[in-house]
């Protein structure tokens, strides 16, 4: 994944600075212009040998054919030691285990109960099991549900919340994550606090989003995703340097085996410490 | 100027190639259509194109082959149009779908077989589906952090089936899918929709995109590398010299090989020149 590096701290009334410029960002560049001007090319050799212009074109369809295969190999190559592509394989995996492992059986009961009669528990039992199995399309209404009938319920505001994130929806699930911590301070041992921030980071809204981070690292302590949403946040608020630490915190090797999910920010962070290197 | 663009704006444009699609396909026979009519409507062969009708490489999508073709092609316009009309505009959403149905045209002169007719809008659907993935590109911190959520990560997915489902399914022009998903892709990410950061290379790219499609269109209105074209302008040519240069360029391109052997010559002749015999 590329992401641009640090921009200067971050105020919704200025229009953003220009993205720097890169020279590899002229390859592709430089290709498109190949492409444009061949035909053209080739039509001025074709006017003064039919065949050459042929020819010509025979050898760069053989010869971009080996690119194409040769760049095909050395991707793979590439992908198997960028430390997350791996990751994501594992996670991945993990994912698809756990959502055809769960047992469909009491969330089908569950939902056959609320034809009889409906509360906010069964509403979120149904709800948290169709998050297991991935099956987003009964996760927002189900959970959406079990906050309207039971707003003081922390766990079904951090569950909505879970969901609006995966979805996009950044500053619904930024109040419903918000909604949990208030109703239950350090719900679900930080995590409410931590998404809260996440979704406020991906919103744009920084300096909340560092706030909460920070909260939550004096309160909980940081483990490799924490510390990673944290450096990214850091970074997108031009504050490099902190930023670069808390990726170099998050990549640290932990000497056990990490949970998939957490492997996989770790992961992540091992190439951002990597792009931040020289700013530590 | 910005009042006709406004008007332009007010225009369903989703509605009116919905409109085109069923008039035309009353027009040219209903349920089954009549190849003459299709023919004379405008169905796109890479022949007819560099015949000098460029103006199939457009209405070619608004033609289809039968019911099941029309009704797909209507049911994914009316699934993703309107959404995305919205979200652009009309004016602009009309020349997404140009510009993704002239890049799948130019993409099917440019692979197909040059004698193959081709009819659909599913290649402007494509570009469609391309132009939502650079929405959500353009929509994030940075280009790839839409893979974040749930929602634009299956659509990927979906892209993908449909491109699998084109290349197995006979009959189906895989090439121009993957040609108005390109242009559709790029007219919106370089075009139709700004990025949040000004980029100083956006000029230099709308320049090469630009260039890119015109060299291609050049191409497709003068093949000077594709064999039928050559072996025409051979049959054509009045002294005989430059007919067996024409005839060798035809040969060379046709097995796309700098060496062609005289059993070359032979099978060219019986599968190609031999009347009542299958193409390639």
């Amino acid at each position: 994944m590329s992401e641009p590096p640090p921009a200067p701290a971050t105020n919704s009334t200025d229009a953003p600075p220009p993205a720097p410029f890169s020279w590899p960002a002229l390859l592709p560049l430089a290709a498109v212009w190949c492409c444009a001007v061949l035909p053209v090319l080739l039509y001025l050799i074709h006017l003064s040998d039919p065949v050459l212009a042929v020819e010509v074109a025979n050898t760069l369809c053989l010869w971009t054919g080996r690119a194409l295969l040769v760049g095909g190999a050395v991707t793979l190559v590439g992908l198997l030691a960028f430390p997350p592509f791996p990751a994501w394989v594992r996670r991945a995996v993990d994912r698809v285990r756990r959502s055809w492992t769960v047992d469909r059986g009491p969330m089908l009961q569950a939902l056959k109960d609320l034809e009889h009669f409906e509360t906010a528990q069964k509403h979120f039992e149904v709800a948290r099991l169709a998050w297991i199995r991935t099956d987003l399309q009964l996760v927002g209404p189900h959970a959406a549900r079990a906050v309207e009938l039971d707003p003081s319920m922390p766990q079904a505001h951090h569950l909505l919340g879970q969901f609006l994130l995966r979805v996009g929806a950044l500053p619904q699930a930024y109040q419903a994550f918000s909604n949990a911590e208030r109703l239950d301070p350090g719900h679900a041992f930080g995590e409410s606090l931590l998404l809260s921030a996440r979704a406020a980071a991906l919103a744009g809204r920084l300096d909340e989003a560092l706030c909460a981070y920070e909260q939550h690292a004096a309160s909980h302590g940081g483990g490799h995703r924490s510390h990673y949403f944290y450096g990214q946040a850091l970074a997108a608020a031009g504050r490099p340097a902190e930023a670069a630490r808390e990726f170099a915190l998050a990549a640290a090797d932990p000497g056990q085996r990490l949970p998939p999910e957490e492997a996989w920010y770790r992961a992540l962070a091992r190439v951002k410490r990597w792009r931040y290197r020289g700013q530590a | 100027m910005k009042d006709l663009i406004d008007k332009a704006d007010e225009v369903p444009v989703t509605l009116v190639v919905l409109i085109a699609y069923v008039t035309l396909a009353f027009l040219t026979g209903f349920p089954e259509p009549d190849s003459e009519k299709l023919a004379a409507y405008g169905w796109m062969t890479s022949l007819a194109v560099s015949e000098g009708e460029w103006w199939r490489l457009f209405t070619s999508s608004f033609l289809h082959g039968g019911l099941l073709h029309l009704g797909m092609n209507s049911w994914a316009l009316i699934q993703l149009g309107p959404a995305v009309e919205r979200s652009l505009g009309s004016a602009r959403f009309a020349a997404l779908y140009l510009i993704a149905e002239l890049a799948s045209s130019l993409a099917v002169c440019l692979v197909y077989d040059p004698r193959m007719p081709v009819v659909g809008g599913s290649g402007a659907i494509f570009g469609i589906l391309g132009g939502i993935v650079a929405l959500q590109m353009r929509q994030g911190q940075h280009a790839l952090s839409f893979l974040d959520f749930e929602g634009p990560r299956r659509m990927l997915v979906t892209i993908l089936i449909y491109l699998l489902l084109g290349a197995f399914i006979p009959l189906v022009s895989n090439t121009g899918h993957v040609g108005g998903l390109v242009g559709g892709f790029l007219a919106t990410f370089v075009f139709l929709v700004p990025p949040r950061r000004p980029s100083r290379l956006l000029g230099a790219w709308r320049i090469a995109i630009v260039a890119l499609f015109c060299g291609l269109t050049f191409y497709a209105v003068l093949p000077v590398t594709r064999w039928d074209w050559l072996w025409e302008r051979g049959r054509l040519a009045d002294r005989a010299a430059l007919q067996d240069r024409y005839a060798d360029a035809a040969l060379k391109s046709y097995f796309g090989r700098n060496e062609v052997t005289p059993i070359d010559l032979d099978r060219f002749t019986r599968t190609e020149l031999t009347p009542g015999t299958e193409g390639r």
